[in-house]
């Protein structure tokens, strides 16, 4: 786009910079438009000035026939202001401007998310320093939320950079300023970003990651309503810091997949992240030790002795199939699979909670007792145990068989979290 | 009187488009040296309103007709230059096929008639 270059007011004289003024404040076009048309009007009074003073008229005479011939500068703000804003150039910004938003946003993420890779990286040697200068400490994040907190900062930035690009192209192709189109591009884009990132957009969450998430729409927002309808042009230093990330983030990323795939030398035994581990407890009376004897419910004096005992933990669906369940039928009804919170390290119970979280039926198919409960959809829920509970013939709930339990993550999008139990 | 020159103002602006058009279909042009070529070409019979004439350009330029370039003047301001595009000459040719049609049309009306 080229700089304005606006006709030398010295030789336009006063009547002339009141028209080409009034001119422009009866054009609704962005700045840069308004300005060329403005120069063009300008241009071709000078000329046509000259004609006529060439033709005899007197400086005041000629400038009064060429403003005359022009007409009223409201009406030809009005018209020339109709002749660009076409439904054609509507239709034509609508599909551009959500292009251009679209692309924005991607280049925004990628921006964001070596950004946040740059700044975990310097995270993680931050923690090696002080974890060798401290002693042989480990560290360990088991809320995975927090993950989804510190990712969430690259939408930011997706946000920002697609909201003002939003704005301008929409403002730039359909010819309107963007106070025009600020309105819409902030209730429409707002609500479809808001849409995608609490709700659409599903991951481990905490407080701080909805909170984190919540932000993205806010940022989209600020973004639309300060955004103008000048082109949105990257600096130098703005390109060069780019490809300075994405340079760190290309030799990065190789050597934390590197990192992440040499094994580690752990004592006793190693965790898998996906299956449940510990446990199950070979006797009632160690799940009471284990868990300082106070779940509710009776403990069977004489539990029935089980088979192999499988669990399994999938996307947060905790599976248990036991075997050898023939005598539990006639001992218990309305049996369940039960999920209990509980303290880390160890299974303490979470004495904070008098109930199971979740609960799940449990049924027995080709010899085996088969239930399933999530364990991914309750808020505030690190780390678990699974239990088997029956109603027996008094109409007690028995707790019949402790199973194991493990750590998980509130799984879902932000609007999930904020409806969980 | 007055009247003769609404009629002939309205005909002008309705044959606008037509007559930027096929100026530019020699080269391109700024908005001052559109309305000179027409007055000129016509032997000072046409002579459109500037106050018409830039609207018309950028209603043509948005649906594509014309293409528009800012070129810096001698020692004067920046100007605008307008050129026809592919898209404009096809409908210059349809416009004077169209205008064929119709001042055929008045012609055996008005003048074959009364003869």
């Amino acid at each position: 786009m080229l700089a304005s270059v606006a006709p030398d007011k010295s030789t336009l004289g006063p009547a002339l910079d009141a028209y080409l003024d009034a001119l422009a404040a009866a054009l609704d076009l962005p700045r840069d438009e308004w300005i060329e048309v403005r120069d063009e009007i300008g241009a071709h009074l000078l000329d046509l000035r000259s004609e006529l003073i060439e033709a005899g008229l007197a400086d005041e005479a000629a400038t009064k026939e060429a403003l005359r011939r022009l007409g009223p500068p409201e009406v030809l703000g009005r018209e020339m202001t109709r002749a660009r804003q076409t439904r054609r150039a509507l239709l034509a910004a609508v599909g551009g401007a959500t292009w251009a938003a679209a692309g924005a946003a991607f280049r925004g993420l990628t921006l964001g998310l070596a950004g946040v890779t740059v700044v975990a990286m310097a995270g993680m040697l931050v923690m090696a320093a002080v974890s060798r200068l401290a002693g042989d400490g480990t560290w360990t994040l088991s809320d995975a939320g927090w993950f989804t907190a510190f990712g969430v900062a690259a939408f930011w930035v997706s946000a920002w950079l697609g909201g003002r690009t939003l704005v301008s192209v929409a403002a730039r192709r359909s010819h309107r300023p963007a106070e025009r189109v600020r309105p819409w591009t902030t209730v429409i884009g707002g609500t479809l970003v808001a849409w995608l990132a609490l709700v659409w957009f599903t991951s481990a969450q905490n407080l701080f990651s909805v909170i984190a998430l919540a932000l993205v729409p806010a940022i989209f927002i600020a973004a639309t309503l300060t955004g103008t309808d000048r082109p949105i042009e990257r600096s130098r230093h703005a390109r060069r810091a780019s490809l300075a990330l994405f340079a760190t983030v290309v030799i990065a990323v190789p050597l934390l997949v590197l990192m992440a795939a040499t094994p580690v030398q752990t004592q006793g035994s190693s965790l898998q992240g996906s299956s449940v581990v510990r446990g199950p407890y070979a006797s009632i009376q160690e799940l009471r030790h284990a868990t300082g004897q106070d779940l509710p419910g009776r403990f069977v004096p004489d539990p029935p002795e089980f088979g192999n005992i499988d669990m399994q933990l999938d996307h947060g669906l905790a599976t248990a199939s036991l075997g050898g369940v023939a005598a539990v039928p006639a001992r218990w009804r309305d049996l369940r699979l039960e999920a209990w919170r509980t303290l880390p390290p160890g299974s303490d119970l979470d004495r904070a909670y008098p109930l199971p979280f979740a609960t799940a039926p449990m049924t027995i198919q080709s010899g085996r007792l088969i239930g399933a409960v999530r364990v991914d959809q309750t808020r505030n829920v690190s780390e678990w145990l699974l239990v088997v509970t029956g109603i027996a013939a008094d109409g007690g709930r028995d707790l019949i068989a402790p199973l194991g339990g493990a750590n998980s993550t509130f799984t879902g999008s932000a609007r999930d979290w904020l409806t969980a139990p | 009187m007055f009247e003769d020159r609404r009629i002939r103002a309205q005909l002008l602006k309705g044959t606008l488009p037509l007559l930027i058009l096929a100026t530019l279909r020699d080269g391109e042009l700024h908005g001052y040296h559109i309305v000179r070529r027409i007055r000129e070409r016509s032997g000072d019979a046409l002579a459109p309103s500037e106050g018409s004439l830039y609207p018309t350009l950028h209603r043509l330029e948005a649906e594509g007709a014309l293409e528009a370039t800012w070129r810096d003047g001698e020692g004067g301001p920046r100007r605008r230059y307008y050129r026809l595009t592919r898209s404009g000459l096809t409908a210059l040719e349809s416009a004077e096929r169209d205008w064929a049609t119709f001042a055929g049309g008045v012609n055996r009306v008005a003048f074959d008639g009364a003869s």
